[in-house]
Order: structure tokens, then C-alpha cells, then sequence
């Protein structure tokens, strides 16, 4: 499903990322990990529109998304969630949900004048959907609540969330479970599963190994901006070199 | 006076050649007092990440300073604008316990609104005190030095010299002393700053009070070179936008560059075009880096 | 004392239709717009060029709104593509050298201005006519009121106030932020040149120091303090503006010991401050917008 192929992008004639290649299918669960600098968020931001790559290029069920802008990126169905949580803090929690719904026609500047029959049919119906979503999440009862006013674990979950209801295709999650407490991590990890199993795909940054290694089926590690292995966790885990990189690094 | 931002150079030189380099002379002066401002802008706009509105006014603040200590109380011009440039640094830092440190944590927009609020209420302070009517710094009158084929007054010489000799200062500052490593880190990146022990607090009271300091300095030369009315700073926030855009946002060679292209630019414009377009001069060059090269030229 | 009171009421109102255009810049998609009072001027001169030389009175401000309009698209274009600084700094740019060229250019009466100016409802007795011009700027500001309104609660006002709170989201859920905050820049300055136009036919004359920079900040402020709800940003922006512009005349009762222009440097201050405290205290102003609540699903209210 998502290709990329020999991304490269240097700053200042540092090769921070140095041809990197990797591969999710749908239905996967797949995870980038590696030491501090590797350069994985500079990965990710080539994939999903914030930098343009100097080389190389990432492909979407086979259609070519180099360097597309990011809203371009999110509008091909490549969804993306934030390290620090990017919610609409001044928005309720289920107006956030119902933001990401594409395609609506009430979002049309001309049909706000005239549509109204249609638009109130789809907001009945994103209703429903942003109600399941809660459901799923768990959060149904703060759904008029001020988003500012979450936690830090449900503002995560939140933005789990708002990806799912913008009907995406694959599922960046960039570092998903950072500073969030064992408990709520595990709640994260179950979702991610169960979300698996209704056919969603996943790729995900993370450091948290615990987490990472119990929820993802396949790896990439990456270190000095070059894919150093992949493979399951079990064969990850015990590798000499990708030991070594993390190693190396502290 | 041979005023580098009202009118060019007073004396009408003969030749395109010579016109061209006289106007570039010109632009240069402008150009420093320029660049110490921009200097001071972008180095709150690294660190702190939203641009300093009231910047404009600081510069005007510094030269009302020295115009009291010189015009007011009798003291001599060098050393009056040493103590306004104190004064007027430590009164920056006072705006930013004031103004910006109880926003921390912020959003950026919010900030750039206090910026807002701290320039009116700055231009309100010194009209109020002053006045609006014009002030001029007790300078003699001098005539104009031949360096070659260019003239130039003595005080625009000073002018340069002094924008110089504080970049050379500052370049001490910022890349040799511990203080200015630790800034440096902190505007580039903060997360990996804050894990290595360095006192954020300290170092942005540090970059507050630097910043203050070049810009206060800024002012000081340019109540030299123009008429001093509660305005003055302001209308040079045009061109320190632009400079620092130029330059790319954060960087300080960058601004230097930027601000001398554009004075230069500003100048030399008014062999064509009336002087009073020099703004749009400024913003033109705004606009066009903007299209071509948005982050600048030297961006990190 | 009631012509006194109808005057001050009047240029409130246009104040408040300023108000109206610049909160929905700022109040709802987060814009940034420190050229603003620069449309105005553009509303302003444009319908007062049109009647000098002939057009109907009615097709002045008509396309004076509509100029604005479209004078903000190059602006948006240019600096939205960036982050809000640059619409800030391009916009203020542009307001300076918007006035530049007025002050400089003969078409446009220079720094004298222009005079002469077709006023409103001028068939009318001239005791029936401020009440006339009054209430024909209070339908306007209660149709924009509406209109307003009407935007804001859709899913595209919505849209909007997501970006006012994260561009990068709204780009990364595949929406087009830049889109949304082109228009609304150009709907707000359009209403900006819609008073404008307004502005020049009540007054008969206009000259380039009435549309100082500072004017924008006194809106700005007016809007912050009345919040992003379109009643609060009119209500403010009406008697804020209304109270920084009447302190003019106080000088005149000699109330405080000091000069007029003394007095203007102290107004300059207080919205300074003004400004400084609402970001601290009470970032969101008097009336801010208030969402809808959603109720549990089941039969539906209204959806």
C-alpha cells in the first residue's frame, strides 16, 4: 500500500535521511524505531508532506506522492497524527471529530446558502458516525467538552480519533504513546489492534520498545538515516547491529 | 543633513557610475542601523518564535533617550547614547517580564497581539513625555568627507563604524562566550536545550536584554541621521521585515545581508523614483522573497 | 444633543461593520490582518472616484465592497502560504504603502483628499436625513449580523475556527487551509470596503489621515475585547472605537490637565495596555463564540 522508495533529503550537507526504503501492506501494523537522530521524524515528514525529499520517491497504492503537500497527502487518504497532540482546543471534543469527516458538502462556501437539507442529512449522519468513534474511544461522556480541557492521554486518543473519521487509507501514528502512562498506552495498543482487525493498516514511530514490540508485526529500525534492519520484533530484538546502534548512540 | 531615509545624500554627483555608488553609500549608512535592528528582531524571532512588533518603537525610545541626555541635560552625544542604550535595554527587559514571560507557553499568535500592545503602549509613553513635535541630537553640522569618488559625512561614517564595531561585539558574544552558545541552543533546538541542563530562563532574559541592547543601539544612530519624532522607529519596521525575511528568520548574518541589500536597494531606488516611495521599495522586496524564496536565504 | 448622539452612533455603526469584517479574519480563522484599515480606504476612495465622476450613488460602495474584495486576493495569496507572521508583516506593508500612494497621487486629491462628495439620501429633508443614513447602516450591519451568523455555525464556520486552532491539522485531514483563509480574507476586507464606501458618502469628504494605521489597532482591539461572537466584535468594536474617537472632543471640557494630543499619546497607551492585559487574562474577550452542543444520538434535534 504505502512504497517508499529511497527517500533521501540533507540539511546543510548532512544526509539525514541517506536512501531510505520501506514497505507497509494493508493490513499491517508497521513500526519505524531507532536510536535518537536517526532521523525517523524527518522520514515521516517527507512521507507526509511538511518537507520535500532532494531524492527518492513514495508512492500510495501505487500512485506517486513525492513532495505532495500535505493537504494533498491527508485528501489520498495518508492520515497522520501529531507527537504533541494538534487538536482544535477551542472546538468541542466531538466538533474535532467532525472537522476530519471529508467531503462535506456544507464545507462548500456557495452551498451554505442553499443546501441546507443535504448539509443537515450529513451532519446527522457524521453525527452518528463521530458518536461510534467516541464509543470506540471511550470518551462519550466529554463529548461537549472544550478539547483544551482533555488530558494528555485522551487528547492522544482524540487524535486517534479524528484520523479514523477522516477514512483513511494507512495510519501514521508519530509516537503515539509518548509520556503516556502504561495503563492508557495498553488502551492505545488494544485500539490500534482492534481497529487492525476491521482492516485498517498502521505505521508508527515510537520509542516506547515495550509497546512498539508487542503491537507491531513487522520493524524497521533505523539509525544515521539509513534502514539498518527489518524484520518481526522477535528477530529485531536479539539483532547485533541494531543493538549496537542503540547502543552506540548512548 | 545628508539623511540616508529622507532623501539621499545632499550633493548632486555627475555620472551614472557615480550617482549609482553615492546612492550605495548611502544605502549602506541606512543599511547598518537597519541590520542592528534586524539583528535585534530576529534574534527574539529565533528564540522566541514570533516576531517583535514593538521593536520599531524600542528604536524610537533609545533615540529620545539620547536626545535627553545630549539636547536635555547637557552631556555628551557618545556618552549619552551609551547610557541610552542601558537605559532602553534594561527597559526591554522589564517589557518582557511584563508583556511576555507571563504568556509562556502561548500560542504564537498571542504573543505576536502583547507585541502589538507593547508598541502602542510604548509610542503612547513617549508622546506623552516628549511630545510629537521634532527633536534634533546638538550635532554640528559637518561637511562632507571625499572618500574617492563618493562623499560621505562624518556622521554617517560614525554610523557605520559604530554598526560594525557591535556586530563585531556580537559575533564575539554569540559564538564565543558560554551564554551565547546556550542561546544559540535554545533557538535551535529547545527540547535537546532543556534536557541539557541549560537554563532556559536565563537565556532568553539574556537574548531579551542582548536584543534590547543592539536595537536600542540601532536607535541611537538613527536619531543621528533623522529627525527624531515618536514615528521614527516605526517607519522603519518595514524595511526590518523585510531584511530579516531576506536573511531568513533566526539567522544573523542573514539580517546583516538582508538589511544592507535592502538599504542599498532603498537608496539607490530614488535615482528613478520619488524618495517617498521607498517604502514601497521595502515592500517589494518583501513580496518578492516571499514568492521566490519564502524561507529566506541563509533559513535554518 | 440628539444630532450628537445619532453622529456617534452612526460612525459606531460603521465601526462595527469594520468590526464584523475583521473578526472573522481574526476571531474565526485566525488571520492576522494589521493592514486592514487600508480596505477601508480602498472602499472609501473607490466609491467616492465612481459618484465624483458620475456613477449612481447606489453602485458606489457596491463596488467599492467589491474592490476590496478583490485587492485582498494578491495580499493572501503572497503570505498565506506561510505562516500568519507573514500576512501580518505583508498586510501591514501593504496598509503603509496603500497610503503612500494615496498621499502621492493627484487622482486621489493627494494629501488634501477629496471633497464634495455625493452624500446619502441628499433628496431627503435634511432634518429626516441622519436618521435616514442611520438606519440604513444598522440594516446593513444587521444583514451582515445574519449573514455572519448563518457562515459561522455551518460546517464550513467550523472548518474555520479548526484553523484558526491548527492549520497543520486541518492540512494533514486533507482539507485545503489555505482555501478557507484566502476567502475569508477577502470576505472580510470586502465588508471593510462595504463600510468604507459608506464612510466617504455620510461624511462628503476623505483625506488620507483618516485612515490612519492606528485605526486598525483601535478595531483590532475592539474585537479582542468584545470576543469572537459576531454580537460581541460589533458591540465592542462599536463602543470601544466610539469611546477612543469621542475622547477627541473631552479635550475640549478640559476634564484632565492635559493637551489634546497628549491625550491622544494616552489613548494610544490605554489600548496598548489594553491589549497586553486581554492576552493575559482573558485571551478569548467579553463574548466569545459558543459552539453548539451535540446531543447523544437517538431521534435527531436539530442536526
Amino acid at each position: 500500500m504505502l512504497t517508499v522508495d529511497a527517500l533521501k533529503k540533507s540539511f546543510g550537507g548532512l544526509n539525514v535521511v541517506d536512501g531510505c526504503s520501506l514497505n507497509v501492506e494493508r493490513g499491517e501494523i508497521v513500526g519505524l524505531i531507532g536510536p535518537n537522530g536517526a532521523g525517523k521524524t524527518t522520514l515521516f515528514n517527507l512521507v507526509v508532506g511538511g518537507l520535500t525529499p532532494d531524492g527518492g520517491d513514495v508512492f500510495l497504492n501505487r500512485r506517486r506522492i513525492t513532495g505532495w503537500p500535505s493537504h494533498r497527502v491527508g485528501a489520498s487518504g495518508l492520515l497522520r497524527t501529531f507527537q504533541i497532540p494538534q487538536l482544535f482546543e477551542d472546538l468541542s471534543v466531538i466538533e474535532n471529530l467532525l472537522v476530519a469527516r471529508p467531503n462535506q458538502s456544507g464545507e462548500r462556501f456557495w452551498n451554505v446558502w442553499i443546501r441546507f437539507p443535504r448539509i443537515h442529512a450529513e451532519e446527522a449522519a457524521n453525527e452518528d458516525l463521530a458518536w461510534s468513534v467516541l464509543d470506540f474511544l471511550s470518551m462519550t461522556a466529554v463529548a461537549n467538552d472544550l478539547a483544551s480541557s482533555l488530558s494528555g492521554g485522551q487528547k492522544k486518543l482524540l487524535e486517534l480519533g479524528r484520523a479514523l473519521m477522516a477514512k483513511p487509507l494507512l495510519v501514521l501514528l508519530d509516537e503515539p504513546v509518548a509520556g503516556v502512562n502504561p495503563v492508557l498506552a495498553e488502551q492505545i495498543a488494544s485500539r490500534v489492534r482492534k481497529l487492525r482487525a476491521d482492516g485498517y493498516t498502521f505505521l508508527i514511530i515510537e520509542h516506547n520498545m515495550e509497546f512498539i514490540m508487542g503491537l507491531a508485526d513487522r520493524l524497521y529500525v533505523m539509525a544515521n538515516g539509513r534502514i539498518l534492519r527489518e524484520g518481526s520484533p522477535a528477530d529485531v530484538r536479539t539483532d547485533r547491529a541494531v543493538l549496537d546502534a542503540y547502543l552506540g548512540v548512548e | 543633513m545628508g539623511s540616508a531615509l529622507d532623501g539621499g545624500p545632499r550633493l548632486p554627483p555627475d555620472g551614472v557610475a557615480e550617482t549609482l555608488l553615492q546612492f550605495s553609500v548611502s544605502g549602506i549608512v541606512l543599511g547598518s542601523m537597519v541590520a542592528l535592528a534586524s539583528l535585534g528582531l530576529t534574534l527574539i524571532w529565533g528564540i522566541e518564535g514570533f516576531p517583535n512588533i514593538a521593536q520599531g518603537d524600542i528604536l524610537t525610545l533609545a533615540a529620545y533617550l539620547t536626545f535627553t541626555f545630549s539636547a536635555g541635560l547637557g552631556l555628551p552625544l557618545g556618552l549619552a547614547g551609551v547610557i541610552a542604550i542601558g537605559l532602553t535595554a534594561v527597559a526591554v527587559l522589564a517589557i518582557y517580564f511584563l508583556a511576555f514571560r507571563p504568556l509562556k507557553g502561548a500560542p504564537l499568535v498571542t504573543l505576536f497581539v502583547a507585541s502589538i500592545g507593547v508598541a502602542l503602549a510604548l509610542r503612547g509613553v513617549i508622546g506623552f513625555v516628549w511630545g510629537t513635535e521634532l527633536h534634533n541630537y546638538p550635532l554640528t553640522v559637518s561637511r562632507d568627507v571625499s572618500l574617492g569618488i563618493v562623499h560621505i559625512n562624518p556622521v554617517d561614517l560614525v554610523v557605520v563604524l559604530s554598526a560594525t564595531t557591535l556586530v563585531a561585539i556580537l559575533y564575539v558574544f554569540i559564538y564565543k562566550t558560554r551564554i551565547g552558545t546556550e542561546m544559540r541552543a535554545v533557538a535551535d533546538v529547545p527540547q535537546l536545550a532543556r534536557v541539557s541542563g541549560i537554563n532556559s530562563e536565563r537565556v532568553l532574559q539574556a537574548a531579551w536584554l542582548v536584543a534590547g541592547a543592539v536595537t536600542a543601539t540601532a536607535g541611537v544612530l538613527l536619531g543621528a541621521e533623522i529627525d527624531v519624532d515618536p514615528q521614527l522607529g516605526w517607519n522603519l519596521l518595514l524595511a526590518m521585515f523585510a531584511a530579516t525575511t531576506l536573511g531568513g528568520v533566526g539567522s544573523l548574518p542573514g539580517a546583516i545581508i538582508g538589511a544592507v541589500v535592502i538599504g542599498i536597494a532603498m537608496d539607490v531606488s530614488t535615482v528613478w523614483i520619488s524618495p517617498t516611495y521607498k517604502v514601497a521599495v521595502a515592500f517589494l522586496f518583501l513580496a518578492l522573497v516571499l514568492l521566490v524564496r519564502p524561507r529566506g536565504l541563509f533559513a535554518k | 444633543m440628539a444630532d450628537y448622539l445619532v453622529a456617534l452612533l452612526m460612525f459606531g455603526a460603521i465601526y462595527a461593520l469594520l468590526g464584523l469584517g475583521l473578526n472573522l479574519q481574526w476571531g474565526h480563522t485566525g488571520l492576522v490582518n494589521l493592514g486592514f484599515v487600508a480596505f477601508f480606504a480602498v472602499g472609501a476612495y473607490t466609491s467616492a472616484l465612481l459618484t465624483l465622476r458620475g456613477a449612481p450613488l447606489v453602485v458606489g460602495p457596491a463596488v467599492g465592497l467589491v474592490v476590496a474584495g478583490l485587492v485582498a486576493y494578491p495580499i493572501g495569496r503572497l503570505s498565506l502560504r506561510l505562516t500568519d507572521d507573514y500576512l501580518a508583516i505583508v498586510s501591514f506593508g501593504f496598509a503603509q504603502v496603500v497610503q503612500v500612494l494615496i498621499i502621492n497621487s493627484d487622482w486621489t486629491g493627494g494629501n488634501n483628499g477629496l471633497t464634495g462628495i455625493t452624500r446619502l439620501f441628499r433628496p431627503f429633508d435634511i432634518e429626516v436625513r441622519p436618521y435616514l443614513q442611520l438606519g440604513l447602516v444598522l440594516v446593513l450591519v444587521v444583514i451582515a449580523l445574519f449573514l455572519l451568523q448563518r457562515l459561522t455555525a455551518s460546517p464550513y464556520g467550523r472548518l474555520l475556527r479548526a484553523i484558526r486552532d491548527s492549520i497543520d491539522a486541518v492540512d494533514s485531514l486533507g482539507k485545503n487551509s489555505s482555501n478557507y483563509r484566502l476567502a475569508t480574507l477577502m470576505i472580510g476586507s470586502a465588508l471593510a470596503g462595504l463600510a468604507g464606501g459608506i464612510y466617504a458618502h455620510y461624511i462628503g469628504y476623505i483625506s488620507p489621515d483618516q485612515f490612519d494605521s492606528t485605526l486598525s489597532f483601535f478595531v483590532f482591539t475592539g474585537i479582542v475585547i468584545g470576543g469572537s461572537s459576531h454580537w460581541g466584535a460589533a458591540v465592542g468594536t462599536l463602543i470601544f472605537v466610539s469611546l477612543m474617537e469621542s475622547t477627541r472632543f473631552l479635550g475640549d471640557f478640559n476634564i484632565l490637565p492635559v493637551t489634546d494630543s497628549q491625550f491622544a499619546q494616552v489613548r494610544l497607551l490605554l489600548v496598548g495596555v489594553i491589549l497586553i492585559l486581554l492576552m493575559q487574562f482573558r485571551r478569548q474577550g467579553l463574548w466569545p463564540y459558543r459552539y453548539r452542543r451535540r446531543t447523544s444520538r437517538g431521534p435527531h434535534a436539530d442536526g
